[in-house]
């Protein structure tokens, strides 16, 4: 049986830059089922940034509809919008953004905090997730000291450690090279057998390969 | 999340160095300015608020009519009422007198060792009233035969370190009156605290005066406190007394009475000139409102640069947002930050107070009773005051950051907007900063001209190098004393008379019908003194003739003037007028009488300052009279041999009143001490404006700082592109010098506003002038000016290459 996560319904973002308006996503019709591993492919500047942030809502479309796990995100207030981002979405960036303050350890479990995780239990997961990347030993560094590969496995385990059902990925590997990319793509498809859905933008064949499905952008429209 | 944002504020704290060293420099500062001021406002406003009885013990006040709607209030009643309240007023517990004396003690009657101390002259019923504390003795039980003396515990500590002291007798000498009073020590006291008007070191008690109340109204006046009857409604009670002392006196009486309340003494006695430990209220409010001021300055500073910084620190908002926080608990996380600074800050500025606090009393000039941390609960209301500034302070950078869009401060992207709102904040913020430091300069450099023009005004008479005797009894001794010391090579003359200068106007007060103003009275002051008087106090003749030595009828013996108007024998007796009492009274021809004043014009000098210079002159006539009973006496120096003269007069004294106490004092100490209360007044200003522009100098400092570091690669490129080192510092400074001059313009109105005020409680004062506002605002820029330029010198001087590779 087919479980819908999300669908979009002609789902557009226009901005106005000066006196005209732009089109950044043109209808966009779009459904995701749980467990699936989207890639989405298309030039720079096709709109996939656009369309993933529309999606994690942090951005959101000007017009058409979209549904979030039965819930039409479209209409919703910002306080409901952002419940359910907290719970069900978590974000991988390019370029990381991890804070530079924190150690790994503390960027792993901020989230947590945020959500008002219980001191004892955010402890038991951060350590499992410290545990399953096989970075226990680096928990106390900071950023910094970090190469890029190991930086996007902390931004990967920060983006679940909410147990998110969705995982939005911003060309994850845009920094890393081939071997860290695919150590990075080995772990997506092994999250995704465990069950998460996954949207990943790429310009990389190779790890659109690694997804269920291809969908191509070009200036804002799949095709 | 609490115990998790107080560790990252505190990474934060120590990660920017400089932000952080300006920051907290600028609030330990100004909450240490805080504390102080405000707890010497609090030990002010604490005075006499100690006594279990507070709320039932009033000082007796006299008000006398004298007519014309002019009434004089003196804190001095008949000591009659004495009895009076308390045989006929149930409401009435104990009535006793007190008086605030300076003594002078000697341990040994052949000793020659003088202790002065400052001892409260009073009666039994004293104990009734305060709750002084008995460490030895049993001195509430008075013994008869002689006045019994009660030494405070610091006292006995300095006097008799190791020695049991009750029932020892020590002597008083007196400084009029001619033989030794012994005293007989019958007790020691816990210290009477420093926060009383009636502050002393012990407690002479008598056996008590027995006067009654007289009928028609004379008899001797004294200082009756009054202890009711827990619950009593003074107010009414004051009504009762009046209308009971009008009867008594048979329906007529310039006389009325009012209480009041202990705790009102040292801030309301402005009428009283007779005692010394007595507060000011608007200089307290003077005080505080500087102290804010300052912590405002320096929390202005500490908005302008956490929103400085906070702009670099979009990014990390638009991650903690992306991965789950909402706007609320970015808030909290910048809020706790803030509070950090001013828990740190506090916890500085604290102990440094207490260090400090002898500083405080050294220029307050006496012991701090209260403070902020005398109580836990003026404490936590510290902390509880801190805390809400800093919830203020912290508010805005909080909510400015917190209101980017995400992804735009992912992207660094910030809307125009949104900055330009801040930056119209923070440049207000810097206006209203320097506006304050314009503001306290100007007052300074008021208050110090004022001053200066207070000590070089010409007084009229000759201050420098005049000596005053306090007024003693003579013992018919007086015009051979005069003599003696009139032989001193040093001393050109010498005068015996009833007044000395800063003491009043004159000795004696006459209410005439004022010639200007027919139907209205006119007060009239006379100094009576011998023919020496004006030659001694140095005055300028500007008609007519002084008074002579060899006219016996210029200075008669007798009293001069018949102030009882039942005896009314005519005397026109010669004297002399100041010109301001001829112009008031229109006296143009000389030895025509003046009946209303039974006296005869003979000269007429240049009008001098009686009193300090708040007052404008009064109407003065100068009498003669010789070898008054009673008097004080005034000695002319010769410059340069003041210490061979004063040890002269000590020598003469002593062999004529061998005891006697003499008390002396160089007039010119007397005048400036009249000014006591604006000298500290000026060195406040002074410390306190200093502070407010090293403040206001530091946060432009910290802005440029930052601006110049957000923009390094910014004057790199303008410097690759060829732009010069001159360029890029006029570029830097024109803002800030606009900011000045707004400064500038909306500061010197309200300065100038504010000094006029002050100044105006003087009758002689200067004008604010032109030059000293501007002196003012030019100080304030060049400080801005230097400030921004050095720094932004050091960034156009660094390296281009260097700073474009750091991005
Ligand atoms: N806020 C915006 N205002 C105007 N144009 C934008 C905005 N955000 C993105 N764009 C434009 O939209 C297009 C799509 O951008 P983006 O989604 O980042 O593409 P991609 O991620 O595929 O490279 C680009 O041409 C970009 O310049
Ligand atoms: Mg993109």
């Amino acid at each position: 049986m087919k479980n819908t996560l999300l669908s979009l319904n002609e789902a557009t973002r226009t901005v106005n830059s000066g006196s005209n308006k732009v089109t950044l996503l043109d209808n966009i019709n779009l459904n995701v089922e749980v467990g699936e591993f989207i890639s989405l492919m298309g030039p720079s500047g096709s709109g996939k940034s656009t369309l993933l942030n529309c999606i994690g809502m942090l951005d959101h479309f000007t017009d058409g509809g979209y549904t979030f796990l039965g819930e039409p995100v479209h209409s919703m207030k910002e306080k409901n919008r952002s419940k359910l981002y907290k719970e069900y979405i978590g974000f991988v960036f390019q370029a990381y953004h991890l804070i530079d303050e924190l150690t790994v350890y503390e960027n792993i479990e901020t989230p947590l905090l945020y959500k008002s995780v219980k001191s004892s239990e955010r402890k038991a997961m951060v350590a499992d997730m410290l545990d399953r990347f096989n970075i226990v030993g680096k928990k106390d560094l900071f950023p910094i000291q970090l190469s890029g590969g190991q930086q996007q496995l902390v931004g990967i385990a920060r983006a679940l450690i909410g147990k998110p059902k969705l995982i939005l990925a911003d060309e994850p590997t845009g920094n890393l090279n081939s071997k860290q990319s695919e150590e990075i793509m080995e772990l997506f498809a092994q999250l995704n057998k465990e069950g998460v859905t996954i949207i990943q933008a790429t310009h990389s064949e190779s790890n659109a390969a690694y997804g269920s499905r291809i969908i191509n952008l070009l200036d804002g429209k799949i095709v | 999340m609490i115990k998790n944002n107080i560790k990252l504020a505190w990474r934060s704290i120590r990660k920017n160095r400089l932000f952080s060293m300006i920051s907290l420099t600028g609030l330990t500062l100004g909450l240490l300015a805080c504390i102080s001021v405000v707890s010497v406002v609090l030990d002010d406003f604490s005075y006499d608020s100690q006594w279990s009885r507070k709320d039932d013990i009033h000082r007796l006040l006299t008000n006398v009519d004298m007519g014309n709607d002019v009434s004089n209030k003196m804190s001095a009643s008949w000591a009659g009422l004495r009895p009076a309240l308390m045989d006929n007023f149930p409401e009435v517990e104990a009535v006793t007198n007190i008086y605030t004396v300076d003594r002078h003690i000697k341990k040994n009657i052949e000793d020659t060792d003088v202790i002065d101390l400052k001892a409260l002259e009073t009666d039994s019923l004293i104990w009734d009233l305060f709750d002084f504390k008995v460490i030895s003795g049993n001195p509430k039980q008075f013994i008869h035969g002689k006045s019994n003396l009660v030494l405070t515990k610091t006292l006995k500590d300095k006097l008799f370190p190791d020695e049991d002291v009750i029932g020892k007798i020590v002597f008083s000498i007196p400084s009029f009156g001619s033989e030794p009073t012994p005293f007989l020590i019958t007790g020691i006291i816990e210290n009477i605290p420093s926060n009383t008007h009636l502050r002393a070191e012990a407690l002479i008690i008598e056996k008590g005066r027995l006067e009654a109340l007289y009928k028609e109204q004379y008899g001797s006046f004294t200082r009756n406190y009054v202890l009711f009857k827990t619950g009593t409604d003074v107010n009414k009670f004051s009504e009762k007394l009046n209308t009971w002392y009008t009867d008594f006196v048979g329906g007529e009486t310039k006389y009325s009475y009012e209480f009041q309340p202990i705790s009102d003494t040292y801030l309301n006695s402005e009428f009283d000139n007779e005692i010394d430990i007595k507060g000011n209220r608007s200089t307290d409010y003077i005080l505080l409102g500087v102290a804010i001021l300052v912590l405002f300055i320096a929390c202005v500073n500490f908005v302008n640069l956490s929103v400085a910084r906070s702009l670099t620190r979009i990014k990390e908002v638009g991650v903690r947002k992306v991965i789950g926080a909402d706007r609320k608990q970015i808030i909290t996380q910048f809020l706790v930050e803030s509070l950090m600074y001013f828990v740190i800050a506090s916890l500085i500025a604290l102990p440094t107070f207490y260090l400090i606090i002898p500083f405080i009393e050294q220029f307050i000039g006496h012991a701090l009773q209260v403070s902020l941390l005398s109580s836990l609960e003026y404490l936590s209301l510290g902390f509880v005051a801190v805390f809400i500034v800093a919830v203020i302070t912290g508010t805005y950078p909080a909510f400015l950051i917190s209101g980017f869009k995400p992804m735009n401060s992912l992207k660094g992207l910030i809307n125009k907007n949104e900055i330009y709102g801040q930056q119209f904040i923070q440049k207000g913020l810097v206006v209203v900063q320097f506006s304050i430091a314009i503001i306290v300069l100007v007052s300074v450099f008021i208050v110090k001209s004022q001053l200066d023009f207070i000590n070089n005004k010409d007084l009229g008479y000759d201050e420098e190098n005049l000596l005053a005797i306090n007024p003693t009894s003579w013992d018919g001794k007086g015009e051979s004393f005069h003599k003696e010391i009139t032989n001193i090579p040093g001393v050109t003359s010498a005068s015996l008379a009833n007044w000395r200068p800063t003491f009043g106007s004159g000795g004696m007060l006459k209410s005439i019908d004022n010639p200007n103003n027919l139907g209205s009275k006119m007060q009239v002051w006379f100094i009576a003194g011998d023919v020496h008087l004006p030659k001694t106090l140095g005055v300028k003749l500007i008609s007519g003739r002084l008074f002579d030595e060899k006219l016996i009828t210029d200075a008669p013996q007798s009293k001069p003037i018949a102030f009882n108007n039942e005896e009314k024998k005519v005397n026109t007796q010669p004297s002399i007028l100041t010109e301001f009492t001829a112009n008031a009274l229109q006296v143009t021809k000389m030895n025509t009488t003046i009946p209303e004043l039974e006296t005869n014009p003979i000269g007429i000098v240049k009008s001098f300052h009686t009193q300090s210079l708040r007052y404008d002159f009064k109407p003065v006539v100068i009498v003669g009279e010789s070898n008054p009973d009673y008097s004080s006496m005034l000695i002319r120096v010769k410059e340069g041999t003041s210490s061979e003269v004063t040890a002269k007069i000590n020598k003469i004294w002593k062999q004529m009143f061998p005891n006697k106490y003499l008390a002396m004092n160089w007039v010119d100490d007397l005048v400036e001490k009249q000014y006591l209360e604006e000298d500290r007044l000026q060195s406040f200003f002074s410390f306190f404006s200093m502070l407010s522009l090293l403040l206001s100098a530091i946060g432009v400092f910290g802005l440029v700082a930052q601006s110049t570091e957000q923009r390094i690669k910014e004057i790199g490129v303008r410097k690759v592109l060829g732009a010069s080192v001159k360029s890029i510092v006029v570029l830097f400074s024109k803002d800030y010098v606009k900011l000045v001059a707004i400064a500038i313009v909306i500061a010197l109105p309200i300065a100038w506003f504010a000094t006029s005020k002050w100044l105006q409680d003087f009758a002689y004062r200067i004008s604010v002038e032109w030059v000293v506002l501007l002196l003012a605002a030019s100080i304030v820029l060049v400080i801005a000016l230097t400030t921004v330029v050095v720094q932004s010198i050091r960034a156009a001087i660094r390296n281009p290459i260097k700073s474009l590779r750091t991005e």
